[in-house]
């Protein structure tokens, strides 16, 4: 559009130039003095012309510049509402300005360059014009560094509004953006955790992104859910455990997951009940290798401090297995029945076959509930058998995994009669 | 000897075709012998779901033991289950394998599923009316309830198609059990029927936290004000409150709306606040509201015995419950003049076998599950209600609702949950059942449960997040597999113009048709011309 310009008052010059050439020639004796003073008044036209499109030039491009400052300084704020927003914003602005600028530098430069070769052709041909075509020469000449100038000072215009919009709605977005962003921003650094210590999983608030390397203690469960495989595991490392539910992982996997298998667990860290687990995880496998020994824990039965332990593999030494309860008929003395089972079928005895196991044991006076969780150890299980065989009064000593229901709830994966 | 053979060739060609079709089916449909032989020995199971609760167990237990008594030809084997959606696995799988239990406990929501196969569900239509056979029939040898003894409500809600395909065994609603203590401290009075305004208003008081980090109402680190077991119920009953789209008996799902939206946007709010939670992401509302850590509850009325500080039936010590005074109340509503609220609870249904004799035996069960004495003592155990006219009208029962609070059996939250749905029967409503109906219901919870979610996690819930919660809900329980498309009618396959052996087919069974009544018509004529 502007070489359009330049272009038609080049012409419009050329066209007036070949006017003049039709004419007469004047009287030599007033030619040369004339001239001169046409020379002058041309010279003169054509330094003011080149004045004010410099002087034009000059203040698109302090425009350009005020604009880019602005904008930049419009940046910096967003900046410090979210960096990495801002960084893109501002190198956005300032890719903008710099365009405008050389735009106009350019328009500029054409236009300088075109008005220049119109006074040299002026001036050589001005020898001949007569007066009338002289006054019309600068008439002119003042026309074209008018409209040089309109048209550079059109031209930065045009760009400087165009630059500002494009800034303006770039500030705009990123200000209205500015929290999604820093949300989001928050989000990819979720993306970008390392992996924690254990102790640095145990301060992390609930409902916040965890990953953490662990070691394959046990498969409680996989099956299919909306079509999604989900595995339910017991992991532990050298510091801790972790219950890992409803992890995503294919059938295939799953059956691939062996005791002692190093993986890298990412998820959110959950607290159902009363049991801290990493849930909606995804899984990568990693190279070692770690079976946890179980810890004898039976000191601390009963206390606070159990907690601490949850989900580790853990013992109970010595324990004495107590009567079967049953909700319906409260406590079954079994050491009167002797071939009565020291187990129900569910929690209060209203399950069957393959259902999950319950049985109590007593330490130091107490009694205190354990699991055969089905979904760990079915009925085709060793320990599902054993504890079926259970009778009030046996000595056992238990190995399992401390889960939690309200309150400690291990699930047996062992029994054997105390050592 | 050409007239005695065309008889003869008639009646070869017409069976021949006739056994033809017969053949072609893959298992038979169902028709009621005209008897049933007693001294037949007949094994059937019976898969059925309890609430983990032993004497449920026992009532199950009794109840085969009673009717084997009668019919001591027949052996009922009991398989248990504690979740509905375990027994549907459990009936999926077994469908391909024609090992499907005789009698099962199920939801016209799974019905509508299994189904899908050819003859795998008995439809009762027949069975029900049978003069012999059916509710009240001459033949049946204990004393069941005719069918217009059925609450009507409950029976139409085992329609599938137009056809009853199960018998409704006990119905429940859900209740909103109140910490009514707590209520007044905040400077409130629990009206009759709560609003959702009160609901929210309510718990965002009893979210406020003092300087060092304690709930102002309880003084403790955990306070849930509001916490919700079955989200997928929560949304049903907010969108027919509101009349809003969910999916019509077609299968058209229109669970995808702005009320929706907006539902989800105030339900992320007040999980923002910390005003609101679900089973799924903290634990039973029972545990919560007994230890004095939650103001309103929802839950089932069958959960009723787990509620309140008295609560026969616990999974949190002693130590840790809080006495307070709870109040029973219906599901928060929109509009209090015209209260709406889900139907729910187990029905019955059979599953065809090959022998008549072996389906009837399973019929003869079903039905005497809705005698009297199963009726009222499995509703008895918790707030549910019996389905028949004859069970509640009884003055057995009546003694047992009069007996409200005199003992753990007459426990009050549990008597008080059951008026609560006696009372409310007529204002009561269920979701159209389809194929695909159970998975949408699993949509409608899934997406609050995925806003809680987000929300606790401080994820953006907002336009871009509803789109894309919706477009994930979708694809994850394939609702867009279930809208009717091109090929499908009503939820149901087109098949086509007919396959031209089916043409020719039906062609030759007319042909046949006509030359049997022409060959009948002429040996008429011939009869009257030699008479």
């Amino acid at each position: 559009m502007k070489k359009a310009i330049v272009a038609t008052l080049v012409l419009a010059m050329a066209f007036t130039m070949a006017g003049c050439g039709s004419k007469k020639k004047g009287a030599e004796s007033t030619a040369s003095s004339v001239a001169a003073a046409a020379e002058s008044e041309a010279a003169a036209a054509v330094s003011e012309a080149q004045e004010t499109a410099a002087s034009t030039a000059s203040t698109a491009q302090a425009a350009v510049a005020d604009a880019a400052s602005e904008i930049e300084a419009a940046a910096t704020d967003a900046v410090s509402t979210a960096q990495a927003a801002v960084a893109d914003t501002a190198s956005t602005v300032e890719a903008v300005a710099a365009d405008a600028a050389s735009t106009v530098e350019a328009v500029v430069a054409d236009t300088t360059s075109a008005i220049e070769d119109i006074a040299a052709d002026t001036a050589s041909v001005v020898e001949e014009v007569p007066d009338e075509v002289i006054s019309g020469a600068e008439g002119a000449l003042a026309a074209i560094g008018a409209a040089a100038a309109d048209a550079a000072e059109t031209a930065a215009d045009d760009l400087m509004s165009t630059a500002d919009s494009i800034a303006s709605a770039v500030i705009v977005e990123d200000m209205e953006g500015a929290a999604s962003i820093a949300e989001e921003a928050e989000s990819g650094a979720e993306g970008l955790l390392n992996v924690m210590s254990y102790e640095e999983y145990v301060a992390a608030p609930v409902d916040t992104p965890v990953m953490v390397e662990t070691y394959v203690q046990a498969k409680q469960a996989w099956f299919e859910k909306d079509g999604q495989g989900k595995a339910t595991i017991y992991t532990q490392d050298e510091d801790g455990a972790y219950f890992i539910y409803e992890m995503a992982c294919s059938e295939e996997d799953y059956n691939a997951l062996t005791e002692g298998q190093k993986i890298i667990v990412s998820g959110y860290k959950g607290e159902w009940a009363g049991e801290v687990e990493i849930v909606d995880a995804t899984f990568e496998i990693a190279d070692g290798n770690l079976v946890a020994e179980a810890e004898d824990v039976t000191a601390l039965l009963g206390k606070d401090e159990l907690g601490e332990y949850m989900n580790r593999k853990v013992a109970f030494k010595g324990l004495t297995v107590e009567a079967a309860e049953t909700a319906d008929s409260g406590v079954e003395s079994v050491a009167e029945t002797v071939d009565a089972p020291a187990f129900t079928y569910g929690w209060d005895g209203s399950g069957q076959e393959g259902d999950d196991l319950y049985f109590k044991a007593s330490y130091e006076g107490q009694t205190y509930t354990f699991v055969v969780e089905s979904y760990l150890c079915d009925s085709s299980s060793d320990v599902y058998k054993a504890v079926k065989e259970l009778k009030a009064g046996d000595k056992i000593d238990l190995e399992g995994f401390l889960y939690w229901y309200e309150g400690a709830q291990p699930h047996i994966t062992s029994v054997t009669a105390a050592a | 000897m050409k007239k005695a053979l065309i008889p003869v060739l008639f009646a070869a060609a017409a069976a021949l075709i006739l056994t033809g079709c017969h053949g072609s089916r893959k298992q038979k449909d169902f028709e009621i012998p005209a008897s049933f032989d007693t001294e037949v020995p007949r094994e059937i199971t019976f898969w059925a779901k309890n609430d983990t609760n032993k004497t449920q167990t026992g009532i199950y237990e009794k109840a085969i033991k009673d009717f084997e008594k009668i019919y001591p030809n027949i052996n009922v084997t009991l398989r248990l289950y504690t979740d509905y959606g375990k027994i549907y696995n459990d009936v999926i799988t077994n469908i391909s394998t024609n090992t499907t239990p005789n009698v099962c406990i199920t939801y016209p929501d799974h019905i509508a599923t299994y189904k899908t196969g050819e003859h795998v569900v008995v439809m009762l239509d027949d069975l029900i009316r049978d003069g012999k056979f059916g509710l009240g029939g001459s033949e049946v040898l204990f004393e069941s309830p005719a069918a217009d003894q059925v609450v009507p409500e409950y029976l139409n809600e085992c329609l599938l198609d137009g056809h009853y395909y199960a018998l409704p065994y006990m119905r429940s609603t859900e209740a909103c059990y109140i910490n009514r203590d707590y209520v007044e401290q905040l400077g409130y009075q629990v009206p009759d029927i709560l609003t959702w305004d009160f609901i929210w208003e309510v718990s965002e008081a009893a979210a406020e936290k003092d300087k060092s980090g304690n709930y102002k109402l309880n003084g403790q680190k955990v306070m849930i004000p509001f916490i919700y077991k079955s989200t997928d119920n929560m949304m049903i009953q907010m969108l027919k409150q509101r009349n809003a789209g969910y999916s019509d008996e077609n299968g058209a799902i229109g669970i995808f709306n702005d009320t929706t939206k907006e539902l989800l946007y105030t339900i992320a709010e007040h999980t923002k606040s910390g005003a609101f939670s679900t089973f799924k992401i903290s634990s039973y509302p029972a545990n919560f509201l007994n230890a004095g850590q939650c103001v309103f509850a929802i839950d089932s009325t069958a959960g009723s015995t787990w509620m309140g500080s008295g609560a026969p039936l616990s999974d949190i010590s002693a130590d840790k419950i809080v006495q307070f005074e709870t109040e029973v109340r219906p599901v928060p509503q929109f509009d209090p003049d015209s209260p709406k609220m889900i139907s729910q609870g187990p029905s019955v249904c059979i599953f065809n076998k090959e022998d008549p004799g072996d389906v009837l035996a399973s019929w003869l069960f079903a039905q005497y599950l809705l005698t009297d004495g199963v009726q009222m003592a499995y509703a008895e155990t918790e707030g549910y209600v019996p389905v028949t006219l004859t069970a509640r009208n009884s003055e057995s029962y009546q003694d047992y609702l009069s007996a409200r609070g005199t003992d753990a059996e007459h426990y009050s939250v549990k008597i008080d949950a059951t008026q609560m749905l006696l009372d409310n029967t007529s204002n009561t409503f269920t979701t159209p059942v389809f194929n695909g109906s159970a998975s949408l219901r699993d949509a409608a919870g899934q997406m609050i449960e995925s806003t809680a979610k987000s929300v606790r996690r401080k994820e953006k819930v907002n336009d871009a997040y509803m789109e894309k919660l919706f477009t994930d809900v979708t694809s994850l329980y394939r609702l867009d597999q279930l809208a009717k498309g091109e090929g499908e009618d009503n939820g149901k396959q087109v098949l086509g113009p007919l396959p031209a052996a089916s043409k020719a087919l039906l062609a030759v069974l007319c042909a046949a048709w006509i030359l049997i009544i022409l060959y009948v018509g002429i040996q008429a004529i011939s009869r009257k011309k030699a008479g």
